[in-house]
């Protein structure tokens, strides 16, 4: 793979295009306090960020992200955060890609019945994984075939998406340890809502996972609202398993700078739940975010809260004949 | 709706009609062409005031078949910057870039804010006006043509009336005002900096002033504009995801 990143790249150097080199990516602080409980409260300071390098030469493009974090106490642990890093030959119909990039095959918006990227443990961040993939995209058609490497060896993944008029729907088919594993995923609007799910066969359709939710507008167009309910591992950890939820978001602008957003979700099989409040305050390339949750396990309550203040930036530069 | 097609409205342009003979919805085609400009791609700034904020500026890239299709991508602040929207139709997608997922939205929103300005979704791309609502000339006077619009039993607008007004010579818009159920009027966007593009007399900068909050106000202008075929594959979802 190495070998012909090496060839990709010496090809899309020589070539005689313009060339545009964008940088981008935000900058964060944040304190944390897991516990509020009096006796227990600690504070843990993070320094987390994103930095998205891109290089275009006409058909050829070279990405590389980072979404690095640090936790600064009580322990210093971190992890640099490989998101991408691929080489890409894209045309309009077709695109060809090599090196580590995300896979997203997910439909559903607040739970994950079955993911193929990699998800960072303590960040939830979702991570590529190394793979070749291949995209023909005649007109409304996407037909996409990817060879990913992940803990289980080579996984080989079909997936063939349609957009219909109001209705997009998706199919995949991929060998994974050793099993076939089926999926269909969609999303529609019916009347003045979006309906979407997405369901999965598992180990030789010997386990199922789902998730369907409806999205809508709040009143006065102040918003979005979303309601999902599904058989899905926790906190996307694909391994772990799944339990039958029920969530929802409520996302609310109520002036152009700021935006309050509500995520709760409840699995009932284990009476456990999370209930998220968060204040975002922007301008211009700033944002001061605030959150409060409440999670409750095992009959345990725990409040926890936090505040960050992040910083954008972005940067390009174009050189060559266009 | 009847459908005009554009000869039909060109000639009615350049020909002067009397005002008892002005057909309501060729004129409302004609205004309507003049104003998305026809299958193009430009570079716009759209500049956001409020009391007590700094001005707002955000720069966009967008392709318009110049009827109801079209896909606007965010190029800058950079707090914004790779966000993209696809509007086909009455649908309208999302594309968010720390996600890598394209998301519908709720077909009402078309008529919400786009990125907190006083512009809609609908403002940007599509021909809602002529499918949502009914013209009525109700002036035609100073050389200038007024269009009284009320909507369809079936519209999902939030709006009682829209009145256009326009030079009656070539249909150039150079206002409309939107009222809501009580009459009373909210919305006013005026056209101006006109181009002659490709026979149409397109508007290369756009107003919009809040009349319910005096110093709330929007101003979309052109920094480029290309009118030139644009392939149906750039308003599906993988442009949305990878650009057109």
């Amino acid at each position: 793979m190495r070998l012909l990143s090496g060839l990709l790249l010496a090809s899309a150097l020589s070539a005689a295009h313009a060339q545009t080199f964008e940088v981008k990516g935000y900058a964060e602080a944040a304190t944390v306090f897991p516990n509020l409980n009096p006796a227990q409260a600690s504070a843990a300071p993070l320094l987390d960020g994103e930095l998205s390098l891109k290089l275009t030469a006409g058909p050829w493009k070279a990405l590389g992200t980072l979404n690095p974090w640090w936790r600064l106490a009580p322990t210093l642990t971190g992890s640099f955060g490989l998101t991408e890093s691929y080489l890409q030959y894209d045309r309009p119909d077709l695109s060809f890609a090599v090196g580590v990039q995300r896979t997203v095959i997910e439909t559903a918006r607040l739970g994950f019945p079955y993911l193929l990227d990699k998800v960072d443990p303590v960040s939830q961040q979702h991570l590529g994984r190394p793979a070749i993939s291949l995209s023909w995209t005649p007109e409304r058609w996407r037909t996409r075939l990817v060879l990913l490497q992940d803990d289980q060896g080579i996984t080989p993944v079909f997936s063939v998406r349609h957009e219909f008029a109001q209705v997009d729907v998706e199919g995949h088919v991929l060998w994974r340890d050793g099993s076939l594993i089926t999926g269909l995923g969609g999303s529609g609007t019916l009347g003045s809502v979006v309906l979407y799910g997405e369901g999965w066969a598992l180990n030789n359709f010997s386990v199922g996972r789902w998730a369907a939710g409806v999205s809508g507008n709040l009143p006065r167009d102040k918003g979005l609202w979303t309601l999902e309910t599904g058989l899905a591992p926790i906190l996307s950890v694909v391994s772990s398993p799944a339990e039958y939820y029920l969530a929802t978001q409520i996302s609310a602008a109520p002036t152009d700078d700021q935006n309050v957003t509500l995520n709760a979700a409840l699995w009932p099989k284990t009476q456990s739940g999370v209930g998220t409040l968060t204040y975002t305050k922007s301008q211009d390339n700033n944002e001061f975010r605030v959150f409060v949750a409440e999670t409750v396990s095992g009959g345990q309550w725990q409040t926890s809260a936090g505040l960050g203040f992040r910083h954008y930036f972005a940067w390009n530069k174009t050189q060559g004949a266009p | 709706m009847r459908k005009v097609t554009f000869p039909l409205a060109a000639a009615l342009a350049l020909s002067g009609l009397s005002h008892a003979a002005t057909d309501p919805q060729a004129a409302l085609q004609a205004i309507m062409n003049n104003q998305r400009g026809g299958s193009m791609r430009g570079t716009l700034t759209l500049t956001i005031e409020r009391a007590d904020q700094a001005p707002q500026t955000t720069v966009l890239d967008l392709v318009s078949n110049g009827a109801d299709k079209g896909l606007i991508v965010v190029k800058s602040p950079a707090r914004l910057a790779g966000q993209a929207f696809l509007k086909d139709g009455p649908n309208l997608t999302v594309f968010v870039p720390t996600l890598k997922r394209a998301m519908r939205l709720p077909p009402s929103a078309s008529s919400d804010s786009f990125l907190g300005s006083d512009l809609s979704y609908n403002d940007l791309a599509g021909r809602d006006m002529q499918r949502d609502f009914t013209p009525q000339v109700t002036s035609e006077a100073g050389g200038k043509i007024t269009l009284t619009l009320t909507p369809t039993p079936s519209a999902a607008t939030p709006y009682g009336k829209v009145e256009i007004v326009a030079q009656a010579s070539n249909f150039a818009p150079q206002q409309f005002t939107y009222y809501d159920q009580r009459g009373q009027a909210v919305r006013r966007i005026s056209l101006s900096d006109f181009q002659a593009l490709g026979g149409r007399q397109f508007p290369s900068t756009t107003t919009v002033e809040d009349l319910l909050h005096s110093k709330n106000r929007t101003t979309l202008k052109f920094n480029t504009v290309r009118l030139t075929p644009v392939p149906s594959a750039c308003f599906t979802q993988q442009a949305l995801e990878s650009g057109c």
